[in-house]
């Protein structure tokens, strides 16, 4: 019988980073969909960069910037008392930059063009821009809210090199299921990495399938 | 808010001109911003709303300034007395219709004398609709939900952004009629951007008329539009030719017209003598293009004709046929698809067919 913390903890990682995506993604999502500042690609290509990195390459600049010789990391260590790097919050920091690019697409797409029209059409009707932001841009993009919260949240689930570069390997700290299945097929244990493993896999496609049965049921009011 | 005025004065730049726009506007009936597209009249109307913040200028509604950029001022639009009503209606589609209607009565001034939900609901008869989505109306259905939704807002001012042009010639039939209920039950002051003769002329009590950002002439409807040349019917915004002809007789109540080698015959509603010239106009869309000359047709205008060239139009679907009519030259607005199945080409000879013409004298 595998350890079953490890899966505790990636659950809770993974609610942890989705959370705090949708709060700082929302709107960044709303900002990118609306502006026409000039920095707007350079922020893009920032954005969608941990699609295309290795995540050792992020996981080792993390790393850097959360030693407490770095000025964030030394921060964070006379603020909170405890370093970043090799802890939970240090994690979940590495989680949400690592899927930063699957909640902002989806809702930036969700909140581009008929949305837009729609939230000047609110505005003509009296609402203010809080107003309609939460009665006609949130309801129009509910596909979109849903995509990106369930991409973010398998997508962190399934988080490895980051996790292992920042968080090492640190049992109901920083050991999560996907660190652990490495683990224990180095140690030849492979009935556990196979029980964990398919564990896993059939978390992430009920999640998906969950997504897809969705949209089928409701159409959309925008596109993705 | 009758005796007072709406002043604009404001300029703003566009990549492709300058828009200068200086008007002071009698709050009271309609006022057409009336020029081709492109023009920048909903440019005007974006800034009236609060949607465009001209680089430039002042616009005050009464005694209230919503725009100063000397003053800096700048009164966010949710916060104008402002109502606009959009081209394509833009319904929100996750409410159905009365989620619509309410959306705007919840966030309106109720204080405010004026109509009552239940009256602004039945002068646009929407009791049916009520619970319908936005996706199963009617583009004039949509339209009428959308006027009925602005005037929820209580608005001092309405601002009709070309309300009839997504419709067909039918459904435009089927508004125009609530646009005047609109005009003589609410009697709101109204802004009117339209590049319509015919409702400019229904709706309309004075004209602004704009080309190019610029305004290029005002007054009186019946004054503006006759000086130059406008008459409902004859639209100068739409692809047209103009054929010149010759009165050769009166026959059945149509009048037949002499063009060239062919008789066009067209309803006459005034006597005009025979011999005398008189200039045809013709949408395009009124003209199809046929190899042979066909017979059993209900069509009887058939003119022969040789393709002069073929135009890409606006709508990538359609193309336009130029057409040799002995000197004269006809226009035809046919699908591409028709251009390609007809082998259409330069120097073929074809048969235009005129569904109808007007004429002005």
């Amino acid at each position: 019988m595998p350890d079953l913390s490890s899966l505790w903890l990636t659950a809770r990682l993974a609610l942890v980073t989705t959370f705090v995506l949708l709060l700082i993604g929302t709107p960044l999502a709303w900002w990118l969909a609306q502006t026409r500042s000039r920095f707007k690609p350079v922020i893009e290509a920032l954005i969608a960069l941990p699609l295309v990195l290795p995540p050792t390459v992020l996981g080792f600049y993390l790393l850097m910037a959360m030693s407490p010789n770095a000025p964030f990391g030394g921060f964070w260590l006379h603020a909170t008392g405890d370093t970043l790097s090799f802890s939970f919050a240090g994690l979940v920091i590495g989680s949400v930059i690592y899927s930063f690019p699957f909640m902002i697409q989806p809702l930036q797409a969700a909140f581009e063009g008929p949305v837009q029209f729609a939230v000047r059409t609110a505005a003509s009707l009296r609402a203010s821009r809080l107003d309609a932001f939460f009665t006609v841009a949130v309801p129009m993009s509910l596909r979109g809210f849903i995509t990106a919260t369930v991409l973010s949240f398998a997508h962190t689930l399934g988080e490895f090199g980051v996790v292992l570069m920042v968080g090492g390997n640190i049992p109901d700290r920083t050991r999560v299921a996907s660190i652990e299945i490495y683990e224990n097929v180095e140690t030849l244990n492979y009935a556990d990495a196979h029980a964990l493993s398919l564990t896993l896999l059939l978390i992430s496609f009920l999640t998906l399938f969950c997504v897809f049965l969705f949209n089928r049921r409701f159409p959309a009011h925008v596109r993705l | 808010m009758s005796d007072s005025s709406l002043s604009i004065a404001i300029s703003h730049a566009f990549d492709g001109f300058e828009l200068a726009f200086d008007q002071d506007i009698p709050m009271d009936g309609v006022t057409a911003l009336f020029g081709p597209s492109g023009s920048g009249k909903t440019s005007v109307l974006n800034a009236i709303a609060g949607f465009l913040r001209p680089r430039s200028g002042e616009i005050r509604f009464g005694d209230t300034r919503w725009f100063s950029e000397t003053q800096k001022v700048w009164v966010p639009p949710h916060q104008r007395s402002v109502g606009t009503v959009f081209q394509d209606a833009q319904l929100f589609p996750h409410l159905n219709v009365r989620g619509n209607l309410d959306y705007a009565d919840r966030r309106a001034d109720n204080e405010k004398p004026g109509h009552t939900y239940t009256q602004i609901v039945s002068a646009m008869e929407l009791e049916a609709l009520l619970e319908r989505r936005p996706q199963s109306l009617s583009g004039g259905e949509k339209q009428r939900v959308a006027i009925a939704r602005t005037l929820l807002t209580r608005p001092d001012l309405l601002l009709l952004d070309e309300p009839l042009s997504a419709l067909d010639n039918v459904r435009k039939g089927e508004l125009l009629p609530f646009l005047e209920t609109l005009k003589s039950e609410f009697a709101l002051p109204t802004m009117y951007v339209s590049h319509d003769v015919d409702e400019v002329s229904r709706i309309a009590d004075r004209v602004i008329m704009m080309e190019a950002g610029k305004v290029v002439a005002t007054g009186q409807t019946d004054e503006v539009l006759s000086r130059f040349g406008l008459e409902a019917g004859r639209n100068p915004y739409e692809e047209a030719s103009t054929l010149t002809g010759v009165i050769d007789r009166t026959e059945d109540d149509l009048l037949a017209v002499k063009v060239g080698e062919a008789t066009i015959w067209l309803a006459a509603d005034v006597q005009l003598d025979p011999g005398s010239q008189i200039n045809l106009s013709i949408a395009a869309r009124d003209v199809s293009i046929a190899l042979e000359k066909p017979s059993e047709i209900s069509i009887q205008n058939m003119i022969a004709a040789t393709v002069k060239n073929i135009q890409p139009t606006k709508r990538p679907a359609f193309q336009t046929v130029t057409l040799d009519v002995g000197d004269q030259v006809l226009q035809a607005r046919v699908t591409r698809k028709a251009v390609r199945d007809l082998a259409l080409e330069h120097g073929r000879d074809v048969f235009a067919l005129i569904k109808s013409a007007t004429f002005h004298p």
